[in-house]
């Protein structure tokens, strides 16, 4: 086997995108790709297509030397003959079958004593001995997902696809879950398509991502460099760039570019300042704004500017503070930064956003 | 009351909602998981017992069913009997005009199913034979009951077709509801309304007990 899955294939819907899918992700050693995207960019739709639950209009599926689906050729596999796993979002467990009734559901044709065996193995590396005679109904989310995990994994699958994992499950726990989940896949080592349309999911998960938009993947690579380098304006706005400012390289020098966002200007590190056309994209997160009192004593931070308070609000944990000068931006502060400001809708602050964090993007006009 | 009639009759619905049980629950099964486009031309003529008169259904069975048609004279060579005004032909009638009453049913319940679970099986393996086994038919269980006991209960009061393609032969083909016919033409009143009144409690009876089996829902 040549380890790759390759899928490039096309899906129509009457609502919805058409979903392009080009994917090629390795399954012969362990490894989680995250496809992530927006919900309705037909994530979970590329996934149901190499489950075998959905037929493309046209393209090829192929794991290894096996081809899954080829419409030239009027190939397709069902989904019992791919050995592969899904997991779904809401987990669909069996409610008339008990928990060790519902692990054992895809072993049952295994001879008698190996299949006992592997459902002991599997209850006990997921934890979900004592939950044995209980029915799905009365077990808590997290155990649910442990119990479809295992009910997955006890086949042995080549490829586990993940839809959401976390998601039916509430805030805190998700988080916490989030670690438990990466154990088990590590454990078993099985390749992971993984599915999510949440960043720290995706960052906390993934070893590499693919980042999907309007049913098409966009960019994909290492995680922390699609997150840190988008390839273009929407995956910067998808990977979490809350700023995106249209501007004119006014003066390049020393591995140093110099831009002009409608008056405002900006330093932004560059690799090879000669390289960037002229024509850009600002992109940065609201976490890397530094915000202070106008008043603060001036100091040699890197693109310092004022700005007035047009909006401050709640996002999770943190607060959000969108500051206007001559453009727009948004900064992510904590509730205690916040209160030592002690600042409202309307004062004057001073910002600054780091040279290094600032990703400049060609713009093509 | 006419002992042989109830005898009969309880046979023909017997019969009845065992063959719709065999061919009804994979023809349901089939129409709720099908993506086919076409499958509403299949319900429409699953469905179309339910607005024809039975007497029109009886007249093409009988049509069918006689001596000098294709099927008829095939039955006849190879059973040396004949099909029409025989139990057999009544059968046929009686399984025509109460597809619906089998198929809508069980249909409901296949289609209330989470199509996920469906799914999930497949994916782990099972076929879609043995998913219909382990899956679909103990999740939807209460749904077929309910369309058997509905099948059982419809036939019992089957009255048009029967006396259309079996004629009224004691013991042959007829049944209770013919019999009150017969009570009613004979001016023998206090048998018809005995046989009538014991077809009413069982029609209420086994009305309840469907309506108790649709209402029932697995643990979500």
């Amino acid at each position: 086997m040549t380890g790759q899955l390759e899928a490039t294939f096309r899906r129509r819907f009457p609502a919805g995108p058409v979903v392009e899918a080009d994917l090629r992700i390795p399954v012969d050693t362990f490894h989680v790709t995250v496809l992530f995207g927006p919900s309705g960019a037909g994530k979970s739709t590329l996934l149901r297509v190499l489950a075998g639950l959905e037929r493309p209009e046209s393209g090829t599926i192929r794991f290894g030397d096996e081809t899954w689906c080829d419409t030239g050729r009027g190939i397709w596999l069902p989904p019992q003959q791919r050995d592969i796993g899904l997991m779904f979002q809401e987990y669909a467990l069996f409610p008339h079958l008990s928990v060790a009734e519902n692990v054992a559901f895809g072993i049952a044709r295994l001879p008698a004593p190996e299949r006992q065996s592997r459902l002991e193995e599997a209850l006990k590396s997921f934890d979900l001995t004592d939950l044995r005679d209980r029915y799905p109904h009365q077990v808590s989310g997290g155990q649910q997902q442990r119990i479809a995990l295992a009910r997955t994994l006890i086949r042995r699958p080549r490829l586990l696809l993940l839809d959401e994992p976390l998601s039916a499950l509430d805030g805190p726990l998700r988080n916490e879950l989030q670690g438990e989940l990466r154990r088990y896949l590590v454990r078993h080592q099985v390749p992971v398509l993984l599915v999510t349309h949440d960043p720290t999911e995706a960052a906390n998960l993934g070893d590499d991502v693919a980042v999907m938009d309007q049913g098409t993947i966009r960019q994909r690579g290492p995680l922390p460099e699609v997150f840190q380098s988008p390839c273009g304006v929407e995956v910067a706005r998808i990977v979490g760039m809350d700023t995106i400012l249209p501007g004119t390289v006014v003066d390049r020098r020393d591995g140093r570019v110099t831009v002009d966002t409608a008056g405002v200007r900006w330093t932004v590190a560059a690799a090879d300042e000669r390289e960037m056309s002229r024509n850009v994209h600002l992109c940065f997160r609201a976490e890397d704004v530094r915000v202070r009192k106008e008043t603060a004593t001036r100091d040699d931070a890197e693109n310092a500017h004022v700005g007035r308070i047009e909006r401050i609000s709640s996002d999770g944990p943190m607060t959000r503070i969108e500051i206007r000068s001559s453009v727009t931006l948004s900064a992510l502060l904590t509730k205690g930064a916040v209160r030592e400001l002690s600042v409202a809708v309307g004062d004057n602050v001073r910002f600054d956003v780091p040279a290094a964090v600032i990703r400049p993007i060609d713009r093509m006009e | 009351m006419d002992l042989t009639a109830i005898g009969l009759t309880l046979q023909l619905a017997t019969a009845t909602t065992v063959i719709l049980a065999a061919v009804g629950l994979p023809l349901a099964y089939w129409l709720a998981m099908t993506p086919w486009r076409g499958k509403f031309l299949v319900e429409a003529v699953v469905a179309l017992p339910l607005v024809l008169p039975p007497t029109v259904v009886g007249f093409y069975v009988l049509m069918a069913t006689g001596p000098y048609s294709p099927v008829g004279s095939a039955y006849e060579a190879a059973t040396g009997q004949r099909l029409a005004f025989s139990f057999p032909g009544i059968l046929v009638g009686s399984l025509l005009c109460n597809l619906p009453f089998t198929v809508r049913p069980f249909l409901a319940a296949f289609q209330s199913l989470n199509r996920r679970l469906v799914e999930a099986a497949w994916c782990l393996g099972e076929s879609g034979w043995r998913t219909f086994w382990r899956v679909a038919l103990p999740l939807s269980w209460p749904g077929i009951l309910g369309g058997l006991v509905l099948t059982f209960a419809h036939t019992v009061g089957e009255f048009g077709v029967v006396l259309m393609v079996g004629g009224n032969i004691p013991g042959v083909t007829r049944t209770l509801s013919n019999a009150i016919y017969d009570d009613v033409e004979a001016l023998d009143y206090a048998s018809a309304g005995r046989t009538s009144l014991l077809l009413l409690v069982f029609a209420i009876g086994m009305l309840s007990l469907a309506q108790k089996l649709g209402q029932r829902r697995m643990p979500a």
